[in-house]
């Protein structure tokens, strides 16, 4: 088969063969499917009830980021995780700041030998100080 | 057909009173050339038929919007083409193989083909033809074996005749080499 040129062979068939009596009864079943009613087919994009239910998802979708949003945590659940939590000295003074310090001596009678007690017990407190 | 002839026969595929007997005329004329432009494109018989069919159930309820820009064999067989078309790339998408990919498949087994009787030489060219491109393959079956104009493929295809000349000596060349490749 090599060496084939296509211009000057001789036409090479396709080979294609057909069932007998094929065309005639082609013929009749077109004409037969042509009389059946035509199904209509709605694309997806138009159909009414589609977008009825993305709208429905949409709104309810919204509603839920809104009321999500609007939810704070309640004062008693966050004192209930405080009293729950153990906090060290050093991470409560990191959290209180110049006017709170000021309220809490105000706020604090501090007997004298209470504070020579906590002077002594206290160790590093030259950190304390020097901080 | 001439166009006059073209005219009055679509005049009658129209009117309801011979609509009937004048679609009969047009799947009794067209129906031969039709199914052989689809088998070049699908390869199987049974496929072949129901996309035959499918096609000039098109043709009738579309006869309506046609305009008459083209001829009426050229906006058939460009129907007949799209539903070809549209066949492969469902299938190719369910065995999940690319258009030459199925091709080759589908040529693979003609030789086991109840509708197929080719000799070896047949088959081989069937296989070389089916290495092709897909626009090419179109556009060679056309020529070669429907024997169309290159003016009446352009006007099917929408392709220039300079482009649908340039494609087929491609074919040409590529089918020559795969038979001088044995």
């Amino acid at each position: 088969m090599a060496g084939i040129k296509l211009d000057n062979h001789p036409k090479i068939e396709d080979g294609f063969s057909t069932p007998e009596n094929y065309f005639n009864e082609v013929e009749n079943r077109v004409m037969q499917r042509i009389q059946e009613p035509a199904t209509r087919v709605i694309p997806i994009y138009r159909r009414t009830i589609v977008w009825a239910a993305a709208a429905v998802i949409v709104i309810a979708l919204g509603i839920f980021s809104v009321w999500n949003l609007k939810q704070t945590p309640e004062t008693d659940n966050v004192e209930n995780y405080l009293a729950s939590v153990e906090f060290t000295q050093e991470e409560l003074i990191a959290l209180l700041d110049d006017n709170d310090i000021e309220q809490l001596t105000a706020d604090l009678k501090l007997d004298p030998q209470e504070i020579e007690n906590v002077l002594v017990e206290t160790p590093y407190l030259e950190q304390y100080i020097l901080n | 057909m001439h166009e006059a002839e073209e005219k009055e026969f679509i005049r009658q595929l129209l009117d309801p009173a011979s609509q009937q007997a004048a679609f009969r005329r047009l799947v009794s004329e067209y129906s031969r050339p039709l199914y052989r432009h689809i088998r070049h494109l699908v390869i199987d018989h049974d496929d072949t038929d129901d996309i035959l069919q499918n096609t000039f159930v098109k043709v009738f309820r579309h006869l309506p919007t046609f305009k008459g820009e083209s001829r009426l064999y050229t906006w058939m067989y460009r129907i007949a083409t799209n539903e070809a078309i549209s066949f492969l790339k469902q299938k190719s998408k369910r065995y999940k193989v690319n258009s030459e990919e199925l091709q080759t498949r589908l040529v693979e087994n003609l030789k086991a083909d109840a509708y197929f009787e080719g000799d070896e030489l047949q088959a081989r060219l069937q296989k070389a033809v089916a290495t092709l491109p897909e626009k090419q393959q179109l556009v060679f079956r056309m020529k070669y074996y429907q024997e169309l104009k290159y003016e009446e493929i352009s006007e099917i295809l929408g392709t220039s005749v300079g482009a649908l000349k340039a494609s087929y000596h491609h074919a040409v060349k590529k089918i020559e080499e795969y038979f001088n490749e044995d």
